[in-house]
């Protein structure tokens, strides 16, 4: 795939793919809140990803849209514990973690919007693609 | 950036394009973020239930022990996979002992 295809499809393809993602995980989250199956709304948001360098892998997107931020909006008030233990449990989703990943998202951050707490992780950490993709640099 | 990076690599393009239609199970992700305090409880839990140190003297169940252990680590944020392995521990460890 040449550059010129790499831009378009980033552009066209995969941008519409990003937000197809981000809008049906606020779906179903608004789903489930409603039908009480969690006791917090959750929403996703694409943002700013981390500057540091080592959040960067082979597919980041430009660092401007790199972010993918899952915010508590309404309900119960999260803990710092309990954001660590929400980020990880959706970490250890391997198929989660592998979209956010081709979709060209580097940094993942759980955050309360009420207190301003959160917490950001590197998405390279978290998947497993057994050497195949990673390696590309 | 990425784009920039020239490469033709068909095996890896195909790869993205699987992982792409992989299905995410959402139910069970927002499932284990409603019940996360009660994971944390029940896999120290499976923790102590199961460790293979607890069976030093027989070792058949020691080495049961060890898989199970392994799978307890594994789905350590996996609410229903835990509650399996409960079951499991309780069928396969706890219950032959009293037998």
């Amino acid at each position: 795939m040449g550059l010129i295809d790499k831009v378009v499809n980033f552009f066209v393809k995969d941008s519409a793919e990003r937000r197809k993602f981000v809008n049906d995980f606020n779906n179903k989250a608004k789903t489930y809140f409603q039908s009480l199956t969690v006791d917090t709304l959750l929403e996703a948001e694409m943002c700013y990803g981390n500057p540091d360098e080592s959040y960067r892998h082979p597919y980041s997107a430009p660092r401007i849209v790199s972010g993918i931020a899952i915010r508590a909006t309404a309900g119960a008030e999260i803990p710092v514990n309990d954001i660590i233990l929400i980020g990880k449990i959706v970490l250890s989703d391997q198929a989660l973690v592998r979209r956010m990943f081709v979709l060209h998202w580097d940094t993942f951050i759980i955050e309360d919007a009420r207190t301003g707490k959160f917490v950001d992780w590197r998405i390279k950490d978290f998947v497993n693609f057994g050497g195949f993709l990673q390696g590309r640099r | 950036m990425w784009f920039f990076r020239k490469w033709k690599d068909p095996e890896n393009d195909a790869l993205i394009e699987k992982i792409k239609e992989e299905q995410i199970d959402m139910q069970n992700i927002f499932s284990n973020i409603s019940n996360r305090t009660k994971i944390e409880v029940l896999y120290k839990e499976l923790c102590k239930l199961c460790h293979p140190d607890k069976f030093e003297k027989d070792l058949e169940k020691q080495r049961l022990a060890k898989e199970i252990f392994d799978r307890v680590q594994s789905s350590k944020t996996d609410y229903n996979r835990l509650l399996e392995l409960k079951e499991i521990i309780n069928e396969q460890l706890i219950k032959g002992d009293k037998i």
